[in-house]
């Protein structure tokens, strides 16, 4: 076995830079910190560092592992190469959930719109609805590129009910929930985040719990089943865990597009191997990197301006995705 | 070992095929063989577990299939199916791992004896030298013998293989069967295949399960053709056995022209064959008589020195 060795130095490599990634995103923001201030208590730099740029890191982190993971479950779930959470209309649903619930809500107490459960709760259900329909339609709908044009139609009836919503609903909840889709790190506070985290630590734990399923689904459902293989405990089991991964994380974040769907390529290609054994870590570490750097990204044009992480992160991911499609052509 | 009672497959109300007895030993290579759509695959998916019989019951060693767990049953067979693995970055030995599934704790790591096992099942189909290639390096024919080797890597009594010489061409579908036939010896376990490969099927298998539209007929082969129930199940114009060497020849065409072949093998063989496929008779008391001689053939007192110019010249 001559490939431990490499997978080893490749996951202390990655760990490194997640971890340099995770620095520098605390280091860099709209506002330009020196060096100093990271050790220094001065009470706004304090401030800016504990109350806003740590959660945002971790955000990043958190997210970026989660959707990246939910889209390696999607993917191999549907035996689909351009499965994720936002391309198959998984995000959208969360959306559309989202929208029915801060648009559709004005009724409800405020304190609950509040305390992050609502949002939680909304997005999940909207995505599993989601999901479930993709699921239903794709053993009908073989082809990996027409599935992708179902998803694409899904997210877009979901952004039309959207739409209707908006046109109906109170400026005040309305303004809440166009902030909530520009999709944005920054929006996880402390207290968001001791809702956020539990699920999606839940969510990976569950992921890798079925990581052996995963191997065997591989081959195929038939195979998986000869294999011993309980075929509708597993799809359930996935569909929790993306449901809890993808779901929870738009569902503080926004949508963000793309990253789950491209960075298990990005890890299968660079260990060479669709063992999820390496490739789930290999995943969460790749993804967490990748929107860490996004990130760092949105904050380019500096001094209190920054980008919307949905137009960066869309911009690294869509061209994986042709080159994806480019590449199958080529191949058959 | 295999043994069905009265069961009935097919798809919802429909049975395809109804009161199978069937029933299979160890060591056997069993072919099973008919028309397209009589029902080899649903049968065979039946017997995997992929499908619910309608009716009745499968036992293997004695236990009723159906109440099996899925591990128990992922213990007692293994598949090899038409389903395309077409997954990136999978090698061989990845892929026969897994055949080690029911066996692995629950992450799936593999042991000394599971390697072991592993390293054997490569052996055996003769991949060795290909054990850290990729399934898309290799070629179709070692690709199925790759899932072969996982289904023997999963250390089952019994291996159900779905046409297992499908989109292989001649050498590599005598290869696999002859493997199956090699396998089948050494390992003492009992392999039941679909094939559509009838002259493969009956020079390999042990026993033909031959369906036909009213059942099932169980034998060896050489009673099965002795029978005639080959030509019953196959029944059609087209082609029949031949009476001589059991294989399968078409019936070609028959023009009004009548020619006598004489002379040595194999020149007056391959002379038969061509003229009986451009629907010229062959009869011993024919006006024109072709005689083969030293590689050279004699028509109309000339020599002739190839059949394609014979033909032309009895066509003309």
């Amino acid at each position: 076995m001559n490939t431990l060795p490499k997978n080893t130095l490749l996951f202390v490599g990655l760990i490194l830079l997640t971890a340099a990634l995770f620095l520098l995103d605390i280091a860099f923001g709209s506002v330009r910190l020196p060096l100093e201030a990271l050790l220094s208590d001065n009470p706004i730099y304090h401030e800016i560092i504990f109350n806003f740029r740590l959660p945002k890191a971790l955000t990043a982190i958190i997210t970026g592992a989660s959707i990246s993971v939910a889209g390696l479950l999607m993917q191999t779930l549907f035996r689909n190469p351009l499965a994720g959470p936002y391309v198959l209309g998984v995000s959208s649903g969360a959306s559309l959930g989202v929208a029915i619930f801060l648009l559709g809500s004005s009724f409800l107490p405020i304190a609950f719109i509040q305390s992050g459960w609502g949002l939680v709760i909304s997005a999940i259900l909207g995505g599993v609805l989601v999901l479930l329909l993709v699921l239903g339609i794709s053993f009908r709908v073989r082809q990996a590129v027409s599935l992708l044009i179902v998803g694409i139609m899904f997210g877009q009836i979901a952004g039309s009910l959207v739409t209707i919503l908006q046109n109906s609903s109170n400026p005040d909840s309305l303004k809440l929930f166009v902030v909530w889709t520009f999709g944005s790190l920054s929006a996880v506070s402390w207290t968001y985040m001791q809702v956020m985290l539990p699920l999606v630590v839940v969510g990976l734990l569950l992921a890798l719990t079925i990581q052996k399923s995963l191997n065997g689904l591989l081959l195929g459902e038939n195979y998986a089943q000869g294999l011993g293989i309980s075929i509708v405990r597993t799809r359930f089991l996935i569909i929790i865990a993306v449901a809890l991964l993808a779901g929870t994380t738009t569902a503080f974040t926004g949508p963000i597009a793309f990253i789950g769907m491209a960075v298990p390529h990005l890890v299968r290609g660079l260990f060479r191997t669709s063992d999820h054994r390496i490739t789930l870590p290999g995943t969460m570490l790749c993804g967490a990197s990748l929107l860490l750097l996004c990130d760092l990204a949105t904050q380019l044009p500096a001094d209190g301006y920054t980008l919307p992480i949905n137009a960066i992160s869309a911009l690294v991911g869509a061209p994986i995705i042709i080159w994806i499609i480019l590449k199958k052509k080529s191949n058959s | 070992m295999l043994r069905t009672n009265n069961l009935y497959i097919g798809y919802g109300r429909r049975a395809v095929k109804s009161d199978l007895n069937l029933h299979a030993n160890a060591r056997d290579l069993i072919c099973l063989t008919g028309t397209n759509g009589c029902g080899k695959s649903t049968l065979l998916r039946t017997l995997a577990g992929l499908q619910k019989p309608l009716k009745g019951d499968i036992t293997i060693q004695g236990k009723s299939v159906q109440k099996l767990s899925n591990y128990e049953r992922s213990t007692l067979f293994s598949l090899v199916l038409t389903d395309s693995i077409d997954t990136e970055n999978l090698t061989v030995h990845d892929l026969v791992a897994l055949g080690r599934f029911p066996y692995t704790n629950w992450a799936g790591s593999l042991s000394d004896t599971d390697e072991a096992k592993i390293a054997e099942s490569i052996h055996q189909v003769n991949l060795t030298h290909k054990t850290h290639c990729y399934l898309n390096e290799i070629s179709d024919g070692e690709k199925q013998r790759a899932v072969i080797a996982k289904a023997l890597a999963q250390d089952t009594p019994l291996v159900l293989l779905d046409e297992p010489t499908a989109h292989l061409d001649l050498p590599n579908r005598v290869e696999i069967m002859l493997l199956l036939r090699r396998l089948s010896v050494n390992t003492q376990k009992t392999f039941i295949l679909s094939t559509h490969e009838l002259d493969l099927a009956l020079q390999m298998a042990d026993k033909i399960w031959l369906m036909n539209p009213n059942g099932v007929e169980v034998g060896i082969p050489e009673d099965l053709m002795l029978t005639g129930k080959f030509q019953e199940a196959f029944g059609s114009h087209s082609f029949q056995f031949d009476e001589n060497d059991g294989h399968c020849k078409i019936n070609h065409l028959v023009g009004p022209l009548h020619v006598n072949v004489i002379g040595e093998k194999p020149a007056t063989l391959w002379l038969q064959r061509a003229l009986l496929r451009c629907g010229i008779q062959l009869s011993e008391s024919a006006s024109i008589t072709i005689e083969a001689h030293d590689g050279v053939f004699r028509l109309h007192n000339t020599d002739v020195h190839s059949i394609e110019e014979i033909l032309k010249i009895l066509m003309d």
